[in-house]
């Protein structure tokens, strides 16, 4: 009888192995289907960090002529513009989609 | 039973009952359905009735058995947010499968190792896995009863007579299985018999024999059939991935409607998450039905309860590597995940075996505790 607990033990552990192994492989599989590589989680950026302000270190944009390109209130001409109506957000920094 | 022990599983109990009831409470708020929110009480209560009055009144294990009623609930709402109708229906079927449970339990309490028992079980096991090779029209699967039973014929042989016997009615069931076409259940039996000639029997030479006629078994039978080694051919794993982490409510057109699997069902419900950590729920209720059968005192019932315990444990197993591709089976059903009435009556019967091998040690223990207390 002790021999026979000692043997259903050891099938007990050998099914929790294959249980957990089992679910790794599928989980595995679910997330290669889904698209998700485990080698590319690290490069991905966290999320909330990116900031909507654009990097100090980057200058603005420059024309080809190598001036830069005036702000849309500096270039309307009627100055019927308000301050901050009509600066758009550049896409690239629109974390909110506003 | 003191405090201490007892609050970890009234609390289990608690959370199966409350998810149990969120299962249908959530689609009925979206649909306002009048089935959904019936559901929703009705089920959660008798869940309570079965672990409180019923487990009482039949002395049985309350873990084993609220884990079993919460995967059967989550049958129920697999159905529940695109078909109400099928859930009650499905619900339905839980209650001759609850009868089932009992009976079980009765005949396990009262059952013991003997020669008339090991005969009876076999004949009427073997007669169940050939009902289909009898009579062709015969559409009711009969086979996990017949398994049920045959557990019962190999634990007595193995506990009593030595596995020479016992080889008989497990290598029958086998043939037969494999004659009838059911590659799945016969992979399920031959693995979990070869488990229990390892653990009951031992010996290095009755072990190797047994394996060596299962795999000729397969390997002539997958010579004969080749074409029966296929993948499921049920919802393929990008459409089960295209339902989200989360779930969706539009079911997709290629889900077939009469599937008796319901875990495509649930995991298109309710997300890929929640219906992996349904499937975890198998792991704990196979550990339990081991605890039972170290437990137990006699040989006989500890071969039955680990028999019980592999055999949804391996099916849970093979239907989960079925589902992602790695298992060359046909559709395998999830145990009690399943809209085949006589499939869950025997699954539940089998619960109900283990709930009446753990009434029987709870028995033992207080004749034990009488006795001693007699001595003093």
């Amino acid at each position: 009888m002790k021999q026979l607990r000692s043997r259903f033990r050891l099938i007990s552990l050998l099914l929790v192995c294959a249980f957990l192994l089992a679910a790794a492989l599928c989980t595995g599989t679910a997330l290669k289907a889904a698209g998700i590589s485990l080698t590319s989680l690290p490069s991905l950026p966290p999320l909330g960090i990116s900031s909507p302000t654009p990097d100090p270190s980057v200058s603005p944009s420059v024309s080809p002529g190598g001036e830069p390109t005036p702000s849309p209130v500096e270039s309307d001409p009627t100055g019927s513009l308000p301050p901050g109506t009509d600066n758009t957000p550049d896409p690239e920094y629109n974390v909110f989609g506003l | 039973m003191n405090r201490k022990q007892s609050s970890p599983r009234f609390r289990f109990a608690f959370a199966a009952l409350l998810l149990s009831a969120l299962l249908f409470l959530l689609p009925a708020v979206r649909s306002g359905d009048r089935r959904l929110y019936l559901l929703a009480a009705l089920v959660p209560a008798f869940m309570l009735l079965c672990c409180t009055v019923l487990a009482r009144l039949f002395s049985l294990d309350r873990m084993a058995l609220t884990l079993a009623l919460f995967l059967c609930s989550l049958g129920i709402a697999a159905f529940a947010p695109a078909d109400p109708d099928a859930a009650v229906a499905q619900a339905l079927r839980c209650i001759p499968g609850m009868a089932a449970l009992l009976i079980g339990a009765v005949l396990m309490r009262s059952l013991s190792t003997s020669m008339l028992s090991a005969v009876s079980s076999a004949f009427l096991g073997l007669l169940m896995l050939s009902a289909k090779l009898l009579v062709p029209a015969f559409s009711v699967p009969l086979a996990e009863a017949g398994l049920a039973l045959l557990l019962v014929s190999v634990a007595s042989l193995l506990s009593g007579r030595g596995s020479g016997l016992a080889l008989i009615p497990g290598f029958a069931a086998l043939i037969l299985l494999l004659t009838g076409g059911d590659i799945t259940l016969a992979a399920l039996w031959g693995l979990t018999f070869l488990l229990l000639i390892f653990a009951a029997d031992g010996r290095f030479l009755v072990i190797l024999s047994a394996f060596c006629v299962t795999v000729l078994l397969f390997f002539g039978y997958s010579r004969l059939f080749p074409s029966d080694f296929h993948p499921a051919d049920t919802v393929s794993l990008n459409t089960l991935i295209s339902a989200g982490w989360t779930g969706t409510d539009i079911l997709p057109g290629e889900l077939p409607s009469a599937a008796a699997s319901l875990f495509p069902r649930l995991s298109l419900h309710f997300g890929l998450l929640f219906a992996g950590l349904t499937v975890l729920l198998f792991l704990p209720l196979s550990l339990r039905g081991v605890f039972i059968a170290t437990s137990s005192r006699t040989r006989f019932h500890a071969v039955i309860s680990m028999g019980v315990s592999l055999l949804p444990a391996l099916q849970a197993l093979a239907a989960l590597l079925s589902v992602f591709g790695f298992l060359p089976l046909p559709e395998v059903c999830f145990p009690f995940l399943t809209s085949s009435l006589p499939d869950l009556c025997a699954e539940l019967f089998m619960i109900g075996m283990l709930c009446g091998i753990s009434a029987r040690n709870e028995a033992d223990l207080a004749e034990d505790a009488h006795l001693a207390m007699l001595a003093k």
